[in-house]
């Protein structure tokens, strides 16, 4: 009984973020009709897809009560190695994508040792190596990095199987992929066991610091694929194109109903989460909105959600 | 365990210094940094050369006292980033070429970062949500209000502000060098009273301290306060320094704060540090910095040396807790 209880709690926190998420997009429909076309939805969708990747190692992160703040970088390294090792050419993306993703994995890999088995703070230890990244990234480039993203990659954004874009399926199947891992494998529950009680977990045979090392290197990965994408989806790149992301995965994780102490929250909440983000900015930008107001909304919207997620945690 | 040392031997000074070494690192190598500028620097070594120095990390020195109370309570404070753009904004563009105005530019600056420190500490205490979000959606709403203030760097900041901050009294001493001496003073003052007594207590053990009477959430509300304000006196410096204001001003402040008070020994789980070690901690990092540059080092790689030092600092820290007291849950 308690079971279905809580089940159906976790139900409601997930249908609430959908409801939310609705509801603006019906507020900006009235107000823009054709921002919700057929074709604009399809653009809002990739624009989520991508951040919605971001935010799934964001959200094994926060499961385990950690946080990662080295996203943005992770993403932008990612893309400018994608984009320098090719060239701007599809001919040897087989081996290169791995490649770029192996990168992005070991720099996440790089934060979850610090947090993991040196005992750093994941604040410190995300916000330092994201300034590492930055600065590597800068300094080997001399500061003028440039480059045009492959055709592959664009294709990936822009390209249809069955009249759905491809990057749609991409997210549907990481997706439910994800939301496998996270309620049916063992792993997935030691996630949830950390976040909620570290001694606990250690207790009941966890390797504690080994599920904190893993989760750090998911989201390295994820931020890897999403800097492949964005890659696609920018076709230019610039430095800096990453750090949006920072706070909107954050966000994303947070409106999804995920307690920022860890131990509760899905990444099914969290897709809710980018989408509501993406509508969000986009209804900003229909009122052509300063990145004055952007910035003030999104923390208010971050703080909204926390608050609203912390009561929920208090109420269960 | 042993039998207690009654005569001041050698010995128990090696005991006291060899309990004690790693509070010692920073200065050590405060003082190795030094010497090494002066070597590679001979001849432009004087007191006016000192000045320059401190008035380059004034600002990191300001903005870091603040942090380090927050740090020594057992929080942190992400929002020094916003405030200090707000603050670097509203100085530049609103500051007029007259004393009055100045001085009523200065006075409202400093009000306004005590005001959004004390609305971070309230917003902490009433809501019990961790220091790092909420602080880090202040960081986010109070940049953006920079950014409405002034869209792109610009203000032209008086000659006579900028005279005064970067001036040298009787034409020798440097105001930057006669602020951090205050600093200085003031933490010596404060770490005895017994508000600054309650800051570490909090950070120690917030619960044996609540239980023992002491308003823990006054505590907190006046340390972000504290900080809030300390970042405005940087932001105020900044404007002074640069001779202009930016929307993005503070964004590097964040990290670089941490930095300097992590490497001058605070701690971060709380309980443990100081204002004099912050201040160590913001030269050496200036002073690797300026090597760096003398050695020819792209200053493009400089925030990687930073971040480098940030982490190697923490774990350093982090595993001497290790060693010191089992295992560290974090």
């Amino acid at each position: 009984m308690t079971k279905l209880l809580s089940f159906f709690n976790r139900y409601q926190t997930i249908i609430s973020s959908y409801i939310m998420s609705a509801l603006i997009l019906l507020v900006v429909a009235i107000l823009k009709p054709g921002y919700t076309s057929l074709d604009h939805l399809k653009v809002i969708s990739i624009d989520a897809a991508i951040l919605g990747i971001v935010s799934l190692g964001q959200t094994f992160v926060i499961l385990t009560g950690g946080i990662d703040l080295s996203i943005p970088w992770i993403l932008t390294n990612a893309a400018f190695i994608l984009t320098y090792l090719s060239g701007g050419d599809n001919s040897n993306l087989g081996l290169i994508i791995p490649v770029v993703l192996l990168i992005s994995t070991l720099m996440g890999l790089f934060n979850g040792i610090g947090v993991a088995y040196l005992g750093i703070s994941p604040i410190i230890m995300t916000l330092g190596s994201n300034i590492i990244f930055q600065g590597g990234l800068v300094g080997f480039s001399g500061g003028t990095p440039g480059g045009r993203s492959p055709e592959f990659v664009q294709y990936l954004i822009l390209g249809k199987i069955g009249g759905l874009p491809v990057i749609l399926l991409l997210w549907v199947l990481i997706i439910f992929v994800a939301t496998v891992v996270l309620s049916k494998t063992p792993f997935g529950r030691q996630l949830y066991a950390v976040g909620n009680n570290e001694k606990v977990a250690l207790f009941s045979g966890i390797n504690v610091k080994f599920t904190k090392m893993i989760v750090y290197a998911a989201s390295g990965f994820t931020a890897g694929l999403a800097g492949i994408l964005f890659a696609g989806r920018l076709g230019q790149l610039y430095l800096g194109m990453g750090d949006e992301f920072q706070f909107q995965s954050i966000t994303a994780v947070a409106i999804g109903g995920a307690s920022l102490m860890g131990g509760s929250g899905s990444y099914i909440g969290t897709v809710a989460g980018a989408f509501t983000i993406i509508i969000l900015s986009g209804l900003l930008s229909v009122f052509s909105l300063s990145t004055s107001v952007q910035q003030i909304l999104y923390g208010l919207v971050l703080f909204i959600a926390v608050v609203f997620s912390k009561k929920r945690g208090k109420e269960r | 365990m042993g039998k207690p040392e009654t005569s001041f031997s050698a010995g128990a000074i090696w005991r006291i210094v060899r309990g004690k070494w790693i509070v010692f690192v920073p200065y050590i190598i405060f003082l190795s940094l030094f010497v090494f500028t002066t070597i590679l620097q001979p001849k432009s070594f004087n007191l006016n050369w000192i000045g320059i120095k401190t008035d380059a990390v004034l600002t990191l020195i300001l903005v870091t006292m603040g942090q380090t109370l927050v740090l020594i309570m057992g929080g942190i404070d992400l929002s020094v980033g916003g405030i200090i753009c707000l603050t670097n904004s509203v100085a530049a563009l609103y500051m007029n070429n007259s004393t009055g105005s100045i001085l009523t530019m200065s006075i409202a600056v400093l009000a306004i970062g005590a005001f959004i420190g004390a609305i971070n500490g309230l917003i902490i205490v009433k809501t019990r949500l961790q220091p790092f979000i909420v602080t880090l959606v202040s960081w986010s709403v109070w940049g953006g209000v920079a950014f409405w203030v002034l869209p792109t760097d610009g203000g032209t900041p008086p000659a006579k502000f900028i005279d005064f901050l970067l001036g040298r009294i009787i034409g020798i001493i440097p105001v930057s060098l006669i602020i951090i001496i205050l600093a200085i003073l003031f933490w010596l003052y404060l770490k005895n009273t017994s508000f600054g007594v309650s800051i570490f207590a909090v950070g120690s053990n917030e619960k044996a301290v609540y239980l023992n009477g002491i308003n823990v959430d006054r505590v907190k509300i006046v340390v972000y306060s504290l900080s809030g304000l300390f970042a405005a006196t940087a932001g105020l410096y900044r404007t002074a320094q640069v001779a202009s204001g930016s929307p993005v001003a503070g964004n590097d402040y964040i990290m670089t704060s941490l930095a300097a008070a992590v490497i001058g020994g605070t701690s971060l789980s709380g309980g443990n540090g100081g204002i004099m070690g912050s201040i160590v901690g913001a030269f050496i990092l200036k002073m690797i910095n300026d090597i760096l540059i003398f050695a020819g080092v792209s200053s493009y790689w400089s925030a990687l040396f930073q971040g480098c030092l940030l982490i190697v600092a923490v774990a350093i820290g982090s595993i001497a807790a290790m060693r010191e007291g089992g295992e560290v849950y974090l």
